[in-house]
């Protein structure tokens, strides 16, 4: 979308004289020669027509803050629609299975903690070393966590293996309750920029990988606590009574109960790591230096004393932020009157 | 009492374990050469004579010869400890063609090949370096250094040649035993390690020493903190003191014009991302650049006070610089606060107990200070710890805003100076800080509610 507003180019040409152009004719990156740098919104601008005017002004090398802000705008939800999308599927899932089977739910054989153990070990081992031998790609690291969690999955609930139970009980709420206590005790933000800092080469998709990882603790502990008291109502006992399946349980009859309390979660989650982006590239740590964002424009324009480029980034962010909270709002309303 | 404390502190030992191997493993992970940058600390150029010797004596004296962790899980074909092998350039080459997934003991034979045959072959030496350089990434054939040596048509008792034929033929070796599957091996190191190392200097107090200046890194923490703890705890009270009677207010007027006023002024207020404003008001109110009036505060990051001032003249300075930090810090937390405060007094007040004290006819004013103002603000304690924690890790961005010289601007100078001993230094005081923290809340709120120590787990 963003560079059919905002380009330099043009968008489609019919001959050399009927071309389509886009509404704001910058790139992010063209640099304005004629005007010169840091140019303010309301001040004389030396251009052909109203159209070329740089509505929001420049920056310090002469480039359009709005089509800077329109690209920014790509990275910001791309950052924050991605990395909570992950965030759910995690944080989600191991919080239901936490709290539908919690300490006691599971007894496993000795031989599924071995296979368990085994399948854990090699995972993880291959996890680590391809991604050194082949270099960190996000797409197989998820792909293949997301085999090592079915396989997993697989040996404790698979039902052939559940036929008889075992002798051991496998306390998974317990794990759960430690991985989150331990994630707490880090200084989010400091722990964010510790390990984007091991990075070498900036990317988007660190970034993503690292909210993620830092984020699905949350999502963990509010939905092991809904899925907690919804545990406590009668209908779920039935549906155990009556021996439905506990996938089916968990899908249809625990998730849409609490779904409206995650989409809660989900909103304030896009909001806060759009507002960790930000935060990170105001900083300017952790995105490539070529990158226009909302962030960088802000932290120049902090620098330069330049009203324009801090004021407007900064309205983009606040209002994505108030619109999503308003939506949290909504949900929260919603389920709090039945 | 002493049962529920004696299980959370048992319970806070994997928790800690956790937290130093995480920091310990992330400042392993940092690229760079810590010797190396140790070496231009102490003014040892690396180009001078002895650099390579003295280079072994810092890598030895920081202990980085020895295995990172107390075992290790490594594909089979690594050697024992890659870390053993003090020089430098044999230590890049050997993990670079370990990760092209070549047997350690054919890489050895190959470097040791490659160093004798570069030897005498120093003629045009950086052309020859880098045909080797792309053989070792079998990016091209052995056969490409043919052109560039003088020794096609000589005696076979060339030591040139001899070298040549060793070195071709440890390459063919190593392409032909090239990995293609590699199984887990593992290996127990006992405590000579370097984790162990780490862990009894850091109980020590010793962070080592910075990258940057030489100093201990505990001395610039040690000032560092005192800023942070002050903003974190400024920042507490004040949104305290603010959130806690509008919260109290507002849901005892619940659906009240001014609940509903309020609501929305802190749902904006919330939404305003902190360096916004913070930028904002830096802009436009430390300068008189927009009209003589705006030139309300100091401009930020003055923080020399010259000695020998009275107390209260130090004071005001600290104060008047101090105003828009807690300002802006404080903004966010009083929305978040005083909503919660609300919710909470809303919920109680639906609850038999207070029909029951309105029953016995009580007054409006007994029921809320009496009944729902105690239930209300014991979960306030757990909710101050949390907001104290996350006011440390909050403070960063005002202190790199402002020019505070707190932990958060510390980290920032930092990081951009690869000054890794004092980001991972930080990381760990903030850890152990934030454990302390959410320990002496849990204590806390067991001792005001008696409930909670009798709860299973």
């Amino acid at each position: 979308m963003a560079p059919f507003l905002a380009n330099d180019k043009p968008i489609i040409c019919l001959s050399n004289d009927h071309c389509l152009k886009a509404i704001i004719p910058y790139s992010p990156s063209s640099t304005d020669l004629k005007d010169g740098a840091a140019l303010s919104p309301f001040e004389e601008q030396n251009i052909d027509s109203w159209r070329y005017r740089h509505l929001l002004g420049t920056d310090k090398i002469g480039r359009d803050v709005l089509a800077g802000m329109i690209h920014g705008t790509r990275i910001s939800l791309l950052i924050g629609f991605l990395s909570v999308f992950f965030t759910f599927l995690l944080g989600t899932s191991s919080g239901m299975l936490a709290a539908y089977y919690k300490d006691e739910g599971i007894k496993v054989h000795g031989y599924q903690i071995i296979l368990l153990a085994v399948t854990t070990f090699l995972g993880l081992f291959y996890l680590v070393y391809d991604a050194i031998f082949y270099g960190f790609n996000l797409w197989m690291f998820l792909w293949m966590v997301i085999m090592l969690f079915s396989i997993n999955m697989f040996w404790v609930l698979a039902p052939p293996f559940r036929k008889k139970p075992g002798k051991y009980t496998l306390p998974i709420d317990a794990i759960l309750m430690r991985i989150i206590e331990l994630r707490k005790s880090f200084p989010g933000i400091f722990l964010l920029l510790a390990m984007v800092s091991i990075f070498v080469v900036p990317s988007v998709w660190n970034i993503i990988f690292i909210i993620t990882l830092l984020g699905w603790t949350e999502f963990a502990r509010h939905a092991r606590a809904e899925t907690f008291s919804v545990m406590e109502t009668n209908y779920i006992k039935s549906a155990q009574i009556l021996g439905i399946s506990d996938f089916r349980i968990l899908t249809r009859h625990i998730l849409p109960v609490i779904m409206p309390t995650l989409a809660v979660l989900v909103c304030f989650g896009i909001s806060g790591a759009i507002l960790l982006e930000s935060t990170l590239s105001f900083l300017g740590i952790g995105l490539p230096v070529e990158m226009v964002t909302w962030g960088k424009m802000m932290a120049e324009g902090r620098q330069m004393q330049h009203w324009w480029l801090v004021v407007f980034p900064g309205l983009a962010i606040f209002t994505i932020i108030l619109s999503l909270n308003t939506v949290a709002d909504y949900f929260q309303n919603r389920t709090q009157n039945g | 009492m002493q049962r529920y404390l004696l299980r959370r502190l048992i319970m806070l030992v994997p928790t800690l374990f956790f937290v130093l191997v995480a920091a310990f493993f992330l400042s392993k992970a940092v690229p760079g050469d810590q010797a190396e940058s140790m070496m231009q600390l102490q003014g040892i150029r690396p180009e001078s004579s002895n650099a390579d010797s003295e280079y072994t004596r810092i890598y030895t004296e920081l202990g980085l010869h020895l295995p990172t962790f107390y075992f290790s899980v490594l594909p089979d074909f690594y050697p024992d400890n890659v870390h053993a092998i003090t020089d430098r350039i044999q230590r890049e080459w050997t993990t670079d063609m370990l990760h092209q997934k070549v047997p350690s003991e054919y890489v050895e034979a190959f470097l040791e090949s490659k160093n004798h045959f570069l030897q005498l072959a120093m003629m045009d030496t950086t052309q020859v370096w880098q045909k080797v350089v792309k053989i070792a990434k079998f990016e091209n054939d052995i056969e490409i250094l043919n052109s560039s040596l003088p020794m096609e048509n000589e005696v076979d008792g060339d030591s040139l040649s001899v070298a040549y034929q060793q070195f071709a033929l440890a390459v063919q070796d190593m392409k032909a035993q090239k990995r293609r599957w590699y199984f887990p091996a593992f290996r127990w190191h006992g405590t000579k390690n370097q984790f162990h190392q780490w862990i009894k200097k850091i109980a020590l107090g010793d962070f080592g020493i910075s990258i940057k200046d030489g100093r201990p890194v505990w001395t610039k923490m040690a000032t560092a903190l005192r800023w942070t703890i002050l903003l974190a705890v400024l920042n507490l009270f004040f949104s305290m003191l603010i959130a806690v009677p509008v919260g109290l207010w507002a849901g005892h007027h619940i659906g009240s014009r001014f609940d509903k006023i309020n609501k929305v002024v802190w749902m904006i207020i919330y939404a305003i991302p902190v360096f916004w404003l913070a930028s904002l008001l830096i802009i436009y109110f430390t300068s008189d650049r927009y009209g003589a009036w705006m030139n309300i505060f100091p401009s930020p990051g003055l923080w020399y006070i010259p000695e020998g001032q009275s107390m209260w003249t130090t004071f005001s300075m600290y104060g008047s610089q101090l105003i828009l930090p807690i300002i802006c810090m404080v903004a966010n937390d009083i929305a978040l606060l005083s909503t919660m405060v609300r919710n909470n007094v809303a919920a109680e007040k639906s609850k038999l107990y207070v029909l029951m004290a309105y029953a016995k006819g009580l007054s409006q004013q007994q029921v809320l200070t009496k009944h729902i103002l105690p239930n209300v603000l014991l979960p306030l304690i757990t909710i101050a710890g949390s907001r104290l924690a996350a006011g440390l890790a909050g403070a960063l961005i005002i202190e790199v805003i402002f020019n505070i010289p707190g932990m958060g601007r510390l980290m920032y100078d930092s990081i951009f100076a690869a000054d890794w001993n004092v980001v991972f230094g930080i990381l760990v005081v903030l850890s152990l800080l934030t454990i302390l923290i959410l320990l002496i809340t849990d204590v806390l709120y067991a001792i005001a509610d008696p409930r909670i120590k009798f709860q299973k787990s």
